[in-house]
């Protein structure tokens, strides 16, 4: 039986947790056994658990059963709340979402085709019990958005996971979204639209965000995706952040971008968005009659 | 005016094929020279995967003038500015 143990890090900077994750990438063929070690990790933030997922979610797909040992007892609590370990369990129904058992986050969930307008639905709902007639329609729809491109754009072999999380003291709600595809810069460079030569892969990121860019892997394909999710966290006082390959970006509401490069070598994109639920329009539930 | 309840027609409002499924009875109403009111429902969300191939796809096909004489809407304001706001974004960008 061919084992392989991932050392989760304890630490919450980017660069140990790309270095963890491209190493422990070599070794996801073969093995029958995976041990997730959280060793002494008593914190992990939205984005390194959907990073962590699409990580596990790799060994899990090339056929190894997953066992997890260690971490704070603090720390698995939390993991047992958000039910982190369920995906992996034998008998596990991949095809639904399940309550946590902690009121302000939405369970880690393997985003499926099949079931994207059902969370989104699902995710809107579940929030609007928090904010007092707030209209969470764009929150829904901004979700969407990421989980479509998936699909068109990736090629992820593990689709991707997302843990969505309200914060109540300041009415804040921020969702991180994983694949583990080939990334933003690479599907532009693939298409042939880089307009210069050694184009960094920040800037293949901005690109993707500006309205109209497409690079068109399906048909109807017209460039508002990514612009859209841009716009929302602008319009809602949030802020978005992008890893992917090589590049990262973050643009925070009414600020400047912060983009750069960094020696990551993700071959997936990862999306932090954060929002201010206040920030939204109240409901209107009133039917009127407009032309266009 | 035939009123096209959302929702009764579509399973979702987030994928391609369901916006096959809109416009579908957008170009019927079009073709036929018929005008109908849209009638969204103020749960609804709508992707733009979900819009480009519905609302999109007649902009491109028929043009703007022929989309604002074909549909009306009846809804929210919210979601009216939302879907206002797409169609004014995807004419200034693919004018036909």
């Amino acid at each position: 039986m061919k084992s392989y143990i991932l050392n989760v890090p304890s630490s919450q900077k980017a660069d140990d947790w790309f270095s963890f994750i491209r190493e422990s990438l070599k070794h996801i063929k073969g093995k029958s056994q995976l041990t997730v070690n959280f060793n002494d990790v008593r914190f992990m933030d939205t984005d390194d658990f959907v990073v962590l997922a699409c990580l596990i979610e790799s060994f899990y797909i090339n056929g190894a059963n997953i066992e997890f040992i260690g971490g704070t007892e603090r720390f698995n609590n939390h993991l047992f709340n958000i039910k982190f370990k369920e995906y992996w369990k034998k008998g596990f129904d991949r095809n639904k979402f399940t309550l946590s058992f902690n009121r302000s986050t939405l369970c880690l969930w393997k985003i499926s085709e099949k079931m994207i307008y059902s969370y989104s639905m699902y995710a809107r709902q579940y929030f609007e019990r928090f904010v007092k007639n707030k209209d969470l329609i764009p929150l829904a729809s901004n979700m969407d958005e990421i989980f479509n491109n998936i699909f068109d754009h990736s090629r992820s072999p593990v689709t991707g996971y997302i843990i969505t999380q309200y914060y109540p003291k300041n009415d804040k709600l921020s969702f991180s979204v994983c694949d583990f595809g080939i990334g933003i810069p690479t599907s532009i460079k693939e298409a042939g639209l880089e307009k210069e030569s050694g184009f960094e892969d920040w800037k293949a990121i901005l690109k993707s965000l500006e309205k109209g860019f497409s690079i068109n892997s399906t048909p109807r394909n017209r460039g508002f995706g990514l612009n859209n999710i841009l716009e929302f966290t602008e319009s809602s006082n949030g802020k978005l952040f992008i890893i992917s390959n090589n590049g990262v970006v973050e643009k925070k509401a009414g600020e400047m971008y912060h983009a750069g490069s960094n020696d990551f070598n993700f071959s997936g994109t990862l999306i932090k968005i954060e929002v201010d639920l206040n920030t939204f329009e109240e409901k209107d539930n009133t039917d009127q009659i407009f032309d266009f | 005016m035939k009123t096209l309840i959302l929702k009764n027609i579509v399973k979702n409002s987030s994928s391609n094929e369901q916006g096959m499924v809109l416009f579908d009875s957008l170009q019927n109403a079009y073709l036929s020279k018929d005008s109908l009111i849209l009638y969204v429902d103020s749960d609804l969300s709508m992707s733009s995967s979900f819009l480009n191939s519905s609302i999109g796809l007649f902009l491109d096909k028929y043009g703007l003038d022929s989309f604002k004489k074909t549909v009306k809407f009846k809804g929210s304001k919210n979601q009216y500015s939302r879907l206002s706001d797409y169609i004014n974004k995807y004419s200034t960008l693919y004018p036909v």
